[in-house]
């Protein structure tokens, strides 16, 4: 299945250009030669289950993935291209609003309580990975992705962004759905304040919010995005 | 493979997208869509459930309670304590017993006492007598039995004479028509005075026993040692419960039989001159284990001396004729003997019991003939308080009836004497 579609990709698809590039493999926007449609091609080494769950789910917050094959630790993902601009780009520019921080951040809670319901976190929840197209917020890129299983104590591998990345991620011990609240509340404090909050600390409920997203302690966290959802 | 729907391309088998046409075949499922439920409506939801659960509870307590866990155990507590009703076995009555095992013959009919105990569970005694005044009624009843179990159970009783321990006592009748296996279930409904319902259950396994004939065309037995060593040979190789019975050919036997180690039939026959099965030695049975010897149409004849019939057993005859004997039938040591439609003639003493225990099988004696003997019936010790009865007996010729030296109480009404 990966040989055949890696064939097929090399002779029906056309790369447009490469958008990251690491040691761990590539992200390319490729064009369907035929239909002039456009996709993202991710290569990878590592853990693909998560987008393999995926093939079978539509939510407006994530982008469609169309195929997922792997090869021992090879992956190959096509993937819906989400056209917009990220919320790193955005942030550049301007601060986000109270009112347009909410809206953003729910719509990402409802894309993450799609991958929580899967039994996955995101683990690399940070502007980068945000695009709004529209109105809609889209959450991309999974390849931090992993399922989690309680059985573990901690995580094998450190995965996810300096600065956003749970305190658990690093190996204090397994990560969950709360990892990703966390780095929810570093993102809101970074659109509403440009700064970490350990920097500056948004003033207001907001405030209070992302204290409570960022607890050190899992425990005294958000338990789940509903949670989240609540107190915004 | 498989193909692609719109371009028929061959795609792989687990293939969720084409990539010649690139569009998905594979269905998707939604993720289901997150609402957000206001702090305020959670909080209504939660003090209404509240609410509801407190109703609800109060409710529940105020209305009587049905006690039924689909065992033979239930736990009831009231002002005077908390009780055990269970059903249990005379000699465990503390010890629920949730499976009764049954053997029965095919077509035969049986009974036996389902007992109900009522525990005081403080203090470990039975209570059944304090217990049941506050029991508006007590009934037992049978759910769904087999189309081939006939059973039925009388409504429950106390019954100080017979388990002055047990609250209720239903007697239970059965019969079963096909061979084979089937489960009945027997239910003890109390309904309390206020109101509450308590049910104990007890499932009933029936089994049919395996039975045996043998006839002289399957085996020699034609002489008296050719049958002692047929009976012989069977009380070797065919253990259990099963049932034999033997069809004796109409020849007389110069002697009697030996039956010591299982119960076995004997079934006697009369050819067309009249000539009958016949021993005219003591016929022994001394089988200790409960099962009932039953002996139809046979003539035991004797000389005058010694004993026709010889039972340490328990032992039953229908249509035999004993004749000729100083005691025509013995029941001694912790047997019974039971007599239907035979004649008892020409003895010294016709039937003779001296036996203790309590192996009671019968206490009827019907259509029978006492005739021309010493003493008819002679009860030195009878295992029972139980009354005999004698209806439609004959008592004709004898020098004495009956001589009652134990006092047995005798019901002798429908009997005649001449």
């Amino acid at each position: 299945m990966y040989d055949w579609l890696k064939q097929a990709l090399k002779t029906e698809y056309t790369p447009v250009r490469l958008l990251k590039e690491s040691d761990r493999g590539s992200v390319r926007v490729v064009r369907h030669n035929v239909t002039g449609r456009r996709f993202v091609l991710r290569c990878f080494t590592g853990n693909g289950e998560v987008y393999q769950k995926l093939l079978g789910y539509a939510c407006p917050n994530l982008p469609v993935v169309y195929e997922a094959v792997a090869k021992g630790e090879e992956n190959l993902v096509l993937e819906e291209l989400i056209q917009g601009d990220t919320l790193n780009f955005l942030l550049q520019g301007a601060l986000f609003t109270p009112a347009e921080t909410r809206n953003i951040v729910i719509q990402l809670c409802r894309g993450l309580w799609a991958l929580h319901s899967l039994g996955a976190v995101h683990r690399d929840i940070k502007p980068e990975n945000i695009i709004l197209r529209g109105a809609d917020a889209v959450l991309i890129d999974f390849d931090a992705a992993r399922f989690h299983k309680p059985e573990l104590e901690t995580d094998t591998r450190i995965l996810g962004t300096t600065g956003f990345a749970a305190p658990e991620q690093y190996g204090l011990s397994q990560s969950d759905c709360r990892a990703d609240i966390y780095s929810v509340g570093i993102l809101m404090n970074v659109m509403l304040t440009g700064e970490h909050p350990s920097k500056k600390l948004v003033a207001g409920k907001l405030g209070r919010v992302v204290q409570r997203c960022t607890q050190v302690n899992p425990k005294k966290r958000y338990q789940n995005v509903l949670r989240l959802m609540e107190a915004l | 493979m498989k193909r692609c729907p719109y371009c028929g391309a061959a795609l792989p088998e687990e293939a969720s997208f084409c990539p010649y046409c690139a569009k998905s075949v594979n269905v998707r499922t939604a993720v289901p869509t997150l609402r957000r439920i206001p702090r305020r409506v959670r909080l209504g939801v939660g003090v209404l459930a509240v609410l509801v659960l407190l109703a609800l509870f109060g409710w529940r307590n105020a209305r009587p309670q049905v006690y039924d866990n689909g065992t033979a155990e239930a736990v009831y507590t009231n002002e005077n304590g908390t009780y055990q009703i269970c059903i249990a076995w005379a000699n465990t009555p503390f010890t629920p017993c949730n499976d009764r095992y049954n053997m029965a013959e095919l077509n035969f009919n049986y009974r036996y006492p389902a007992l109900l105990y009522v525990n005081h569970v403080e203090t470990d005694t039975h209570a059944g007598q304090v217990f049941l005044q506050t029991v508006e009624r007590v009934t037992a009843e049978f759910v769904d039995p087999p189309e081939a179990l006939g059973i039925s159970c009388t409504q429950p009783q106390p019954d100080a004479d017979y388990v002055p321990d047990a609250a209720c006592i239903s007697y239970v009748d059965y019969s079963i028509s096909e061979q084979g296996t089937c489960t009945a279930q027997l239910v003890f409904t109390l309904h309390m005075k206020n109101g509450d319902i308590i049910r104990v259950r007890q499932n009933q396994h029936f089994e049919t026993i395996p039975t045996y004939d043998y006839t002289p065309e399957d085996v020699p037995m034609e002489t008296l040692e050719a049958l002692q060593s047929f009976i012989d040979g069977i009380e070797r190789t065919i253990q259990g419960d099963a049932i034999i019975n033997i069809h004796l050919p109409p020849v007389t036997y110069d002697g009697g039989l030996t039956l010591a180690n299982r119960s076995v039939n004997l079934i006697g026959s009369t050819d067309g001159e009249g000539n009958r099965t016949t021993f005219t030695g003591t016929m022994q049975v001394t089988e200790q284990n409960g099962r009932i010897f039953y002996f139809d149409g046979i003539d035991f004849v004797g000389d005058g001396t010694g004993v026709g019939l010889s039972a340490s057993a328990r032992l039953h005859l229908t249509g035999c004729r004993v004749a000729g004997w100083k005691t025509g039938a013995l029941a001694y040591g912790h047997s019974w003997v039971n007599a239907d439609e035979c004649v008892f003639e020409d003895n010294i003493v016709g039937l003779q019991f001296n036996s203790i225990g309590s192996n009671v099988s019968d206490t009827r004696y019907e259509e029978n003939v006492f005739q021309n003997n010493g003493t008819a019936v002679l009860l030195e010790s009878v295992p029972t308080d139980v009354s005999m009865k004698f209806p439609g007996c004959t008592f004709a010729g004898n020098d004495k009836d009956f001589d009652n030296q134990c006092g047995q109480t005798l019901e002798l009404a429908e009997a005649t004497f001449q």
